[in-house]
């Protein structure tokens, strides 16, 4: 029986979204008192689902892409399974210790350096002080960074500084399953060849990775499998130039 | 390493439960301590002097506190500044800790969204970060009470017995202040104006509580009439954060004859158990409370609308 590195069962997501939205008492209230006079619902919400009764596996080593167009519901997926959100029906499990990156320098704390950024970012994971420091000349040497940067403040790098210093801690930390969403875009030529090699090392030390892009070259070179999620729907499920065959047909069927 | 089994389902209403929520925040004790760390830095590096202004200010509001009770009151008792110092320092322990941590998760809300740790944890480093920065100012405390006051008016005199009480008092003042904090903080996440209202509750509640006066004064409050006075004083005593206050001033200094114009003269009263395990039991159901609303509302946290 192969082992799973990622599960997906039947995960549901919605979201409420307010016709109006409250950030005081003092507007929740006028409009529960004018709710109250003309006999309206005041908390007006509908629920829109971002995913529909999401499910796949992933067996360990293997390597996907998500793919769809915006707004299909691929990030609200990697959301929950960064454990931002919670499903709303549903469940998902992870084997491995999980490494995301969401957002290109998401997980840094803006007014910290680059290098306590690597212990923050350590410690978000749960990782301990000796650990990270086990790792960090690794992380320094892949990312590149001039050493008087990593003394300044996150918020002072540009965002291709800031992409190299994400990604060298996301591959340095041993994760055993990586979540990228769109990470891939931002850097130069050159780091961007080093991140490919990186990723295709990770492929042969039989890890896992999911990844979010636009970027269809970028799938055709890394992944093995692609998941295609239309309107928070699971549309196609198979190997790379089968899904991105249709991926492409329907996209030239919409334009 | 050992690998973890992250399972990700919907949660139902208590779940998972405070034990496994307390095991989680242990796996992230580094990401505590380095928020902390990091909240200090920021509060101590602004000037050169960092460190000693932020020390100072509170013995400079005690002077002035000092010289303002004693003009009203019109008599100047001689060290009551230390009395009032030794009150005012948890105090201000409370109010730093309840107003940094009802924001704490609205700034790191953007991390929220983007990375998993634990809700509570800037709420918790806040809070950590005050309880260092009044340990400190704690030893400021035994500086001016213990050595200025020796070298100016002579040997002060050791603190009462019940002194090795103290790490309880400020056990169940820690415990208190999470507790207020985790309803404070999960109320601020959804309205942002709760924060507005607890200042003011806060300046409000700085006077209900025995910094400024002696919870006896309560006791034998001439307004209040005769029958009514132990009643009243007992009630008073029963909010944990006044018996607490109390607390501090009952084991680091001597009790105190108190008498002011129109008030009766009276002696403070020297520890009582009955209060210290109310105030515990008290305040550790808030804690307790408090920590499970927030984990009822934790999730909703990065949905906000």
């Amino acid at each position: 029986m192969p082992e799973y590195a990622i599960e997906v069962n039947r995960v549901i997501k919605e979201f409420r979204v307010y016709h109006r939205t409250y950030a005081n008492i003092k507007s929740k209230v006028t409009a529960m008192a004018k709710g109250l006079i003309r006999k309206e619902n005041h908390t007006g919400f509908e629920l829109r689902r971002a995913l529909n009764d999401v499910s796949f596996k992933i067996e360990i080593g293997e390597s996907v892409a998500l793919i769809g167009s915006n707004g299909s519901g691929k990030s609200t997926l990697l959301s929950i399974l960064s454990r931002v959100y919670l499903p709303t029906e549903g469940e998902a499990s992870i084997r491995g210790r999980m490494m995301s990156l969401l957002e290109l320098g998401a997980g840094f704390h803006h007014e910290l350096t680059g290098n306590e950024n690597i212990f923050f970012n350590g410690a978000m994971l749960g990782l301990t002080e000796e650990y990270i420091a086990a790792h960090y000349e690794s992380i320094l040497d892949f990312a590149g960074l001039d050493p008087q940067a990593m003394d300044l403040p996150v918020r002072m790098y540009s965002s291709g500084m800031q992409l190299r210093l994400a990604f060298a801690m996301a591959v340095h930390l041993d994760a055993e399953v990586l979540l990228l969403d769109e990470g891939l875009a931002v850097g130069d030529e050159g780091f961007q060849e080093k991140c490919f090699k990186k990723i295709e090392e990770f492929k042969t030390q039989g890890r896992t990775i999911l990844m979010v892009t636009h970027e269809l070259d970028h799938v055709e070179r890394l992944a093995e499998r692609v998941i295609w999620i239309e309107k928070g729907n699971l549309r196609m499920d198979g190997d790379v130039t089968t899904v991105l065959a249709a991926y492409r047909a329907s996209i030239a069927l919409a334009v | 390493m050992t690998t973890p089994s992250i399972i990700i389902k919907p949660l139902k209403r208590g779940e998972p439960g405070i034990p496994a929520e307390l095991r989680e925040l242990w796996r992230y004790r580094h990401l505590i301590k380095t928020l902390t760390i990091r909240e200090l830095k920021v509060r101590y590096k602004n000037s050169s002097l960092g460190i000693v202004w932020s020390m100072s200010s509170p013995l400079v509001q005690v002077f002035v506190m000092t010289f303002a009770v004693g003009l009203l009151s019109g008599s100047m008792a001689k060290d009551i500044s230390a009395y009032i110092l030794c009150a005012f320092l948890p105090w201000n322990f409370f109010q730093g800790a309840v107003l940094d941590s009802s924001t704490s998760v609205l700034t790191q809300l953007g991390l929220l969204k983007k990375v998993y740790f634990p809700r509570e944890i800037p709420l918790v480093a806040a809070v950590c970060a005050n309880f260092i920065h009044f340990i400190l100012s704690m030893l400021v405390f035994v500086v001016y009470r213990w050595g200025l006051t020796w070298l100016v008016a002579g040997w002060p005199g050791p603190p009462p017995r019940e002194v090795f009480l103290l790490p309880l008092i400020i056990l169940v003042q820690f415990i208190l202040t999470l507790g207020v904090s985790f309803f404070v903080c999960a109320w601020n996440v959804f309205y942002e104006d709760v924060k507005f209202i607890v200042t003011m509750l806060l300046s409000f509640m700085f006077y209900l509580l025995p910094i400024l006066y002696f919870a006896e004064s309560i006791r034998y409050y001439p307004r209040i009439p005769a029958q009514w006075q132990s009643l009243a004083y007992h009630l008073y005593l029963c909010n944990p954060l006044a018996w607490i206050i109390t607390a501090y001033k009952e084991v680091l200094l001597p009790g105190k004859i108190v008498s002011s114009p129109g008030a009766p003269t009276f002696i403070t009263a020297p520890f009582d158990y009955r209060y210290f395990s109310m105030a515990f039991i008290t305040s550790t159901v808030i804690c307790i409370a408090g920590y499970n609303y927030f984990n009822s509302r934790k999730w909703k946290f990065t949905e906000r609308p």
